[in-house]
């Protein structure tokens, strides 16, 4: 088989494992930014369709008033009719930006607050970082697609009542809430304050409640105050667990407590065991009693897999294999310098700040902008550990791997729930974070690469590259070798037809580009302005998109020839367009995105 | 394996490129019109521009526009004297279109840059 068409096919197969039904990174950050429920959007809803089309439009539209001028892409191939597509689907662009704008590294700056009493881009992004810190969205009047108004702002000057910045302005403390590093060393300023040495802890109850009762409170300071401001930086906790990889469960400011589910399980497990062993002992084997307890065990682990306690563990165990963050008098930490019993009572004391300052170290500068980048070996040193990830992301046949496409469908799964933080959409600290983990993976032993779950965490990151990467790369190679042909049928009115029928009707419009980019073009007698028009826009998009794609191909193939033909295998390929596409998008050419 | 052959399609699609790149020096842009049925390929369904061009004389197919733009700005285009509404809008399409070639041909010099310069990203 050629090559284009056989990485055309592994093309269709990467995105075939997905599938178009569900593309979440375009509708989690359309749900955080209320343009969409998840009810709306999942694929049994009828309306779906119509749902999607409504909030597809209206993120356009706020996104095009905000940077003025937009320009439109498609990736998909020439020969391929896309406009149906765009109805429904943000393209690459748009989604990379309203990535960073749900994103906390600074993403998106507001100089101004949004205009009160109306629904803008703006005001969806400030209700979003409201609502995700517990500043916001209880009432029921209150939504993130709600118009901006002065009660958007209550709890948020509760909390600068809390710390006494009433001086800061609200544009300036919603920008910290949009820039995690900035907010936490704002917050550690203020702890250097001794007035304020009492602030670094919250207390919990086992089932997640605050205990207001421990705080030694300053009679300055309210219930509502400690309230919001508990709430606040048990989220604040949470958010920066799962910007650093290290937490996926819901962002909701409820820490429990695993140690009772524990011994329930236990338990359980024990009387499940009894039974089975008294009531069937004849009929099955020892094997399989066992491994219905394992199942119990698995299902309950899969769900405090994504407690906030089981982070918290999973960080020490990171912390204590990481060489460059400190440790007091050079002792691994313990679980309870963070987070444990207080004075032998029930309550819970997390020490936020501790996390905080500890983890503070994972936010050196790196310079690595894609994952494919840390694992592509050839860029890198050749390590075997990178080989290994390698072999477990991709088959015999160069294709994703069953444990990548098992990742996708857990990944679907958790988004149907909705109850799950699912992947940080930041760009660089998350992939800091994991050259760092795989830095770490390298030095431990299997009990800890386990805990670490690294290939699960990296396999739906590659996945995302590669996919997106392997379009690019299909794009502009086809430009150089393939057909260059864009054509528009005529598709009767008020009819809808088949993709079969489709693909049968006659062509009306075709433009063809010479590859040294000359034009040929004819027109169908007869045709409408609209018709026309909807062509004409066809063909500037896949202009538009030339810009990037040429350059990543040409890139690509440079690689290519500089490498020795055995060592051009197809993850090699997909791994480069990958790091390649991410690459020229951040660094190089960002401006045109 | 056919990922050992990528080498060998890419050495074939530089001598391509290479006869692409000294064509880089015009842009031409060539719009035509008539009806779908005299330029439907053997299947029926899709336009062939080769049948299209050799028509331009048989008066079947009408010439609506044609630009020769050099490499140093100097432009010849002839446009159809026809002034009619249909006429109007498929000259309008020709103007977008030369448009389009030209970034085209950008994106294909930034290419062409990319990939014969010695550091890479």
């Amino acid at each position: 088989m050629e090559f284009l068409p056989e990485l055309t096919n592994i093309a269709k197969d990467i995105d075939s494992i997905q599938g178009d039904d569900l593309n979440i990174d375009m509708l989690q950050p359309l749900i955080d930014l209320g343009y969409l429920t998840l009810e709306q959007c999942k694929p049994e809803n009828i309306h779906r369709n119509t749902f999607l089309e409504i909030a597809v439009k209206q993120f356009r539209k706020d996104y095009e008033t905000y940077r003025l001028h937009t320009k439109r892409f498609t990736f998909e191939p020439f020969d391929k009719e896309h406009y149906h597509h765009y109805r429904t689907n943000l393209n690459e662009a748009e989604t990379d930006f309203i990535q960073k704008a749900v994103s906390f590294e600074g993403g998106f700056i507001i100089s101004e607050l949004p205009t009160f009493g109306k629904v803008t881009l703006a005001s969806r992004i400030v209700h979003y970082r409201l609502e995700i810190f517990g500043l916001y969205g209880k009432a029921s009047y209150h939504g993130i697609d709600a118009p901006f108004t002065n009660e958007s702002l209550e709890k948020l000057q509760i909390l600068k009542g809390f710390w006494e910045w009433e001086a800061i302005g609200d544009v300036s403390v919603l920008n910290w809430l949009g820039r995690l590093n900035v907010l936490i060393e704002q917050i550690f300023e203020e702890l250097n304050k001794d007035k304020n040495r009492n602030k670094k802890d919250i207390f919990v109850l086992e089932d997640g409640t605050f205990d207001t009762t421990r705080f030694g409170i300053d009679k300055h300071d309210t219930l509502e105050e400690l309230l919001c401001h508990y709430e606040f930086m048990a989220r604040l906790f949470q958010i920066h667990l799962w910007v650093n990889g290290l937490y996926h469960g819901a962002i909701d400011g409820v820490i429990k407590s695993n140690g009772s589910k524990q011994e329930q399980r236990k338990a359980q497990r024990k009387t499940k065991r009894e039974e089975r062993r008294q009531n069937r002992r004849n009929r099955r084997n020892q094997s399989d009693e066992d491994n219905d307890a394992d199942e119990i065990d698995a299902e309950a682990e899969k769900e405090e897999a994504f407690s906030t306690e089981n982070a918290i563990v999973e960080m020490v165990r990171y912390l204590n294999e990481s060489e460059d963050i400190e440790r007091p008098n050079n002792k691994p930490f313990e679980v309870d310098y963070f987070y444990g019993k207080w004075n032998n009572t029930a309550t819970y004391r997390i020490n936020v700040i501790n996390i905080l300052e500890r983890t503070r170290a994972l936010q050196i500068k790196d310079n690595s902008e894609s994952i494919a980048e840390i694992i592509d070996k050839n860029d890198a040193k050749n390590n075997a550990e990178e080989d290994k990830i390698r072999n477990q992301l991709f088959d015999k046949n160069g294709r994703f791997s069953d444990l990548v496409k098992k990742e996708l469908v857990l990944r679907k799964d958790n988004f149907l729930k909705g109850t799950r933080r699912k992947i940080y959409y930041g760009i660089q600290q998350f992939k800091r974070v994991f050259r760092r983990i795989i830095g770490v993976f390298k030095k431990i032993g299997d009990f800890f690469k386990k805990a670490f779950n690294v290939i699960k965490r990296i396999s739906i990151l590659v996945y995302q590259e590669v996919k997106e990467g392997i379009k690019v790369f299909i794009h502009g190679f086809s430009f150089l070798v393939g057909k260059r042909r864009i054509a528009t049928k005529r598709v009767p009115k008020n009819q809808n037809i088949s993709e079969i029928e489709r693909d049968n009707l006659p062509e009306n419009i075709v433009t063809k580009f010479d590859l040294d980019c000359d034009i040929k073009q004819f027109v169908c007698k007869g045709l409408s302005e609209k018709e026309i028009k909807n062509h004409n826009e066809k063909c500037q998009n896949q202009i538009n998109s030339l810009s990037i794609s040429l350059i990543v191909t040409a890139i690509v193939l440079k690689w290519v020839l500089i490498l020795a033909t055995n060592a051009v295998t197809f993850p090699t390929i997909l791994l480069m367009v990958g790091k390649t596409l991410r690459r020229v998008k951040w660094r190089k050419l960002g401006h045109v995105f | 394996m056919a990922e050992s052959n990528l080498k060998m399609v890419i050495e074939k699609a530089l001598k391509s490129l290479e006869r692409a790149a000294t064509d880089l020096a015009t842009v031409e842009v060539t719009t035509l019109t008539g009806e779908v049925k005299h330029v439907l390929g053997a299947d029926n369904k899709g336009i062939d521009l080769s049948k299209a061009m050799e028509r331009l004389n048989s008066g079947e197919i009408e010439l609506v526009a044609h630009t020769n733009i050099k490499f140093d700005q100097d432009t010849l285009v002839f446009v159809s004297n026809k002034s009619n509404d249909e006429h109007r809008k498929l000259y309008q399409l020709h103007k977008d279109s030369v448009v389009a070639a030209q970034e085209a041909r950008n994106a294909f010099l930034h290419f062409l840059n990319e990939f014969i310069r010695r550091d890479t990203l």
